[in-house]
């Protein structure tokens, strides 16, 4: 039961680190996402928090309030539209790896009052990654353009992670749009990796396959953090 | 058999061949010197704990009051520079911050950095030809005082010794426990095929 551990609660994380480091200040509005403790080594699964983190982006300005505004026929999907947009977020910076989340997390989901069914779901991420507009992508760019807020446009970079990991090694990232660019290829890599019957996938059943996967993508960007950290230090 | 000078070392490291030495990250260049690799205190650690139950068993087939290994230890995270205390008489696992991958012809030995012997800090590890993954380290305090490490530091060093064949480290029906560990993992003892044998030994005498 403890691997399924999930605690969430609301609250100002500005305020709360203020209040436990002395001195700390931030310049920088801090956001407060969460995600099960069953994916805290799972990277691969952690594109859930881009989504998330396109639900702030929403809420801060107020981007599907200006589309009903533009657009009241769209009234009543209000909820729909949240959803949607965080969607487009997520495919921004982690490309067809939220696309392949949500198939594998609720591949047959249902449309219901707070979210749209799943088939819709992905169609609107494709149109986005294969460069389509739909009615939803086609009101939540009117309203950034008109706001002039940063266009949503592709923002990572996927690498070629087969070498590296084929041969069980992490992969050296070379900038910040590969760090979200490695979940695509993450993902994609692992979809290879449990089909394959070549050496080494094929000496290693598919729970650990999984476990490699995942931990390569960990390594590959812990790797990158600490050499920032450690090069920042010695600079 | 042969001892890998740092020039062997250096030039393994620089070879692009998918049987090669890779150690990532290297920080700095003096790590490689001598016959030896300094490796890094890495960031991840699982502490152990005492429970409910005094101890842990091994052979879990004959146990009436299971419980994981897992649970006798608790996983906690630092970042690097921070500090960690390691306890008189405590068991500590971690790994090193350093990916390693081995060649299938070269092994090595991982000991503890003369600077922390003399600390009360002892470390001796053998790593297979072939190996990937960070670099297991089972922490153990054996002096009376608690030592505060600094994660990231050079606390140990591997020496490379180069063999005359190579070994694989997958296939050949051989199951790997530990294979491409970025983190501590706890032992995996009570998946020794030889546990299950010997739990049919035991039950078979109580059943005479």
């Amino acid at each position: 039961m403890e691997e399924q551990e999930y605690f969430f609660q609301t609250t100002e994380p500005a305020k709360i680190i203020k209040h436990f480091i002395a001195g700390v200040d931030f310049d920088v509005e801090l956001v407060q996402v969460a995600l099960p403790k069953l994916y805290r080594h799972k990277p691969i699964y952690n594109v859930g928090l881009y989504h998330e983190l396109g639900h702030f982006y929403d809420n801060d300005y107020k981007i599907v309030k200006h589309c009903l505004v533009m657009e009241p026929s769209l009234k009543p999907e209000a909820s729909h539209l949240e959803e949607y947009f965080s969607d487009i977020i997520a495919a921004s910076y982690t490309g067809y790896a939220i696309h392949k989340f949500l198939s594998c997390l609720v591949p047959d989901e249902k449309s219901c009052e707070s979210h749209p069914a799943t088939k819709d779901r992905l169609k609107n991420i494709e149109d986005f990654l294969e460069g389509k507009t739909n009615k939803y992508i086609d009101i939540f760019n009117k309203v950034i353009t008109a706001r002039g807020l940063p266009e949503i446009k592709i923002r990572f970079i996927k690498p070629d992670i087969h070498k590296c990991f084929n041969n069980i090694r992490p992969y050296e990232i070379k900038s910040i749009e590969e760090v979200h660019g490695i979940l695509d290829a993450a993902w994609e890599f692992l979809e290879m990796a449990q089909k394959s019957k070549d050496s080494p996938w094929c000496d290693i059943n598919e729970f650990e396959i999984h476990r490699i996967v995942n931990d390569l993508v960990e390594k590959s960007i812990r790797n990158r953090m600490i050499k920032e950290k450690w090069e920042h230090a010695t600079s | 058999m042969q001892l890998l000078n740092s020039t062997e070392i250096k030039e393994s490291l620089l070879s692009t061949d998918d049987d090669s030495i890779f150690i990532d990250p290297i920080f700095e260049e003096s790590q490689v010197s001598g016959v030896t690799v300094d490796l890094r205190l890495g960031y991840d650690f699982l502490v152990s704990v005492t429970t409910r139950k005094p101890y842990i068993a091994v052979g879990h087939e004959n146990d009436h009051f299971p419980r994981s290994i897992g649970s006798y230890f608790q996983e906690t995270r630092r970042e690097i520079g921070d500090g960690f205390v390691l306890y008189p008489n405590q068991v500590v696992l971690a790994t090193t911050v350093e990916y390693i991958s081995l060649p299938q012809n070269v092994y090595i030995d991982v000991l503890s950095r003369s600077s922390y012997t003399r600390l009360g800090l002892h470390m001796n590890n053998m790593v297979q030809p072939g190996f990937r993954g960070c670099v297991p380290l089972e922490l153990f305090n054996h002096g009376n005082n608690a030592i505060e490490l600094v994660v990231g530091s050079r606390i140990c060093q591997a020496r490379f010794m180069k063999l005359d064949d190579n070994n694989s480290y997958l296939g050949n029906g051989k199951p790997r426990k530990y294979y491409g560990d970025v983190r501590p993992t706890v032992s995996k003892a009570d998946m020794d095929n030889d546990i299950e044998i010997l739990a049919n030994i035991s039950n078979a005498k109580n059943n005479v």
